[in-house]
């Protein structure tokens, strides 16, 4: 069974064509696809034409992960998918290899500015990518995790809307637990 | 999709923001609290704390010494510290008022929140209620404690999921002039609503209490639920009749239920226990009930029940999950073998097991449910104490310096207006 493919048009009217297998990743279009709503181009005005090849790249990598799409897969002329081995033993030393890569190449494709991030987020929480979302949503998180107040505010562009005295507050509180604690 | 250059995470929607942040660990949320009134209120919505608090992952309190700093000697002791069984990695609590602090110990842990207890020899308790991860504080009002016994005193901090209210409990000897003789008492506060201490609308059916001081109170289908005797005399009269114990666990008791909205004590029927060892643990919200299968005098199995239906408070539902099997474990940490199943006691479930607690040698072990996998859980050497006041004068038994389950959240202590506000 050979694979069909199917075409995707950004909000700036840029048409990108993927495979149905690689589609599958997200769950929108999968429902689109199944839901039998398909003739010829899938219009998605919340995505822009600069994120989509990033997405499309995404969905391609990821497409043959979960079973069903595994199978469909099997036959199919993309060499990214995996072809189900007879040995147990040599599936899972594949599947080690395919994990390494796969690591790799997310870390390579993770490689971007925050603009991007933004919109890769917003993206695949629009087309209900779950793995996508995962990995860009954990990426941010580690933006934030352990940085002070005023290296969050720097490396997010957030102005602090805090008044002096509020702030100032605030900062006392934090003070009186970052002190040691004075017995003399 | 159209944005000027000051476009930043704060656009972003809602649920994607909600992801973000509830992959953070505590203390970065509170920087971030710092950052904009947004990421304030955004932080401080109810619902994003229940969901952090969900998400946690739960460590280990483990108590070590009683007394925590001595201001002349400048000797500092940390109370507690957290240990992360699954990484085996310990961290120090550094909050600092609490350096001025005499002998304390942690009586519960519960969302987050710890009741602290405070003794001063012979005189009084002070009790406090602490989140580690935000470093808040409160003191509850002081506490008649009346005749100072060690036996009868007993505290623990419960939760109603119905009204959403925390109230500590704490059981105090009274003397009654009309019927001439002591009882004990329960004092209830409801934290938030109260400002005194209430007591509760009866009294529990003992004058004596061995169960507690072995072990804390367990917090289950909104009852706080532990194991007590009829009283001293009867027991120890019962007692000496008896062939001699298998275990010093050994224990005539009943489990002695307080429902924390309505503040009425009822004994709870509980499965059969052949042998008369069993321990109470917390499962899930429910309580779990771990009876003592023996043969022999040893314990060769543990058979868990969890309540499942408390509605009707005299026929209780218990539902049998699982049979564990011990006698085959191998490990150079629980030798002899025949004592270490006869004194263990759970302390919890997290995701992927048990931990079993042995107080008798301080010890901790993971106990896998699934695969029957079982693993020491090396915290030994901060486990025995000096040989400090504490534990040995106040507390004869080591079982009331449990470890307990603990998971850092953001959960806010409902706010009174009480007679000192420490933070």
């Amino acid at each position: 069974m050979s694979s069909t493919k199917i075409f995707l048009k950004s909000s700036d009217d840029k048409t990108f064509e993927i495979d149905e297998t690689a589609a599958r990743a997200s769950e929108t279009l999968k429902n689109i696809i199944d839901g039998g709503c398909l003739d010829g181009v899938i219009p998605l005005p919340n995505v822009s034409s600069n994120i989509l090849p990033k997405v499309i790249e995404y969905c391609k990598k990821h497409g043959g992960d979960n079973g069903s799409s595994k199978k469909i897969a099997n036959g199919g002329v993309d060499k990214d998918k995996e072809i189900l081995p007879d040995y147990d033993e040599e599936e899972d030393k594949r599947e080690k290899v395919r994990v390494d890569e796969l690591k790799k190449w997310e870390e390579e494709y993770m490689d971007f500015d925050q603009q991007v991030l933004y919109d890769l987020m917003l993206a695949a929480n629009y087309l209900h990518i779950k793995g996508l979302l995962d990995l860009t949503v954990e990426k941010a998180a580690s933006m934030i995790r352990g940085r002070t107040p005023d290296q969050i505010r720097e490396n997010f562009n957030i102005n602090s809307d805090f008044t002096p005295e509020e702030e100032e507050e605030m900062i006392l509180i934090e003070d009186e637990w970052d002190d040691e604690w004075a017995f003399d | 999709m159209m944005r000027g250059p000051s476009w930043s995470l704060t656009f972003l929607p809602y649920e994607i923001l909600f992801d973000i942040f509830l992959r953070l660990d505590v203390q970065s949320i509170c920087y971030l609290r710092l950052v904009s009134k947004f990421m304030n209120w955004l932080t401080q919505n109810p619902t994003f704390i229940k969901a952090h608090h969900l998400r946690s992952k739960p460590v280990l309190i483990i108590q070590t010494h009683g007394v925590t700093f001595d201001p002349k000697r400048k000797i500092k002791d940390d109370p507690f510290f957290f240990y992360d069984f699954t990484t085996e990695t310990k961290t120090h609590f550094k909050g600092h008022p609490l350096t001025c602090f005499h002998n304390i110990r942690v009586a519960t842990s519960l969302h987050g929140l710890l009741l602290l207890e405070e003794s001063f020899p012979s005189t009084h308790f002070r009790h406090y209620i602490l989140n580690p991860a935000t470093n808040e504080i409160k003191q509850l009002p002081p506490i008649e404690l009346g005749f100072f016994d060690d036996t009868t005193h007993l505290c623990a901090l419960g939760y109603h999921s119905g009204t959403g209210e925390y109230k500590v409990m704490c059981l105090v000897s009274r003397w009654f002039e009309l019927e001439n003789r002591r009882h004990i008492v329960c004092e209830v506060f409801t934290i938030g609503k109260d400002i005194q201490w209430r007591t509760a609308r009866n009294r529990p059916p003992h004058s004596y209490c061995d169960g507690p001081r072995r072990y804390p109170p367990v917090l289950g289908n909104d009852s706080l639920h532990y194991v007590a005797h009829s009283s001293s005399q009867r027991y120890e009269q019962w007692r000496r009749k008896q062939p001699r114990a298998a275990s010093p666990n050994y224990f005539d008791g009943f489990i002695l239920s307080l429902d924390v909205n309505a503040e009425w004590f009822q004994k709870t029927p509980h499965p059969h226990c052949e042998s008369g060892i069993y321990s109470l643990v917390q499962k899930e919200g429910r309580l779990c009930f771990a009876n003592h299968l023996l043969s022999g005098g040893i314990t060769h199995s543990l058979e868990l029940w969890t309540l499942t239906d408390f509605t009707n408070k005299k026929r209780p539902i218990w539902t049998r999950e699982k049979n564990v099997g011990l006698l085959w474990i191998e490990s150079p940490s629980v030798y002899p073998l025949s004592r270490f199943v006869n004194e263990l006691i759970p302390v919890g479930f997290v995701e992927g097991g048990m931990i079993l607690w042995w107080p008798e040698e301080r010890r901790l072990f993971m106990f896998n449910l699934e695969t029957g996998g079982f693993r020491w859980i090396p915290v030994q050497e901060e486990l025995i104490p000096p040989g400090f006041l504490f534990d040995q004068v106040f507390y004869p038994t080591h079982a009331n310096m449990v470890p307990h389950l603990h998971v850092n959240t953001l959960v806010r202590i409902p706010p009174w207006s009480g007679p000192l506000n420490l933070h």
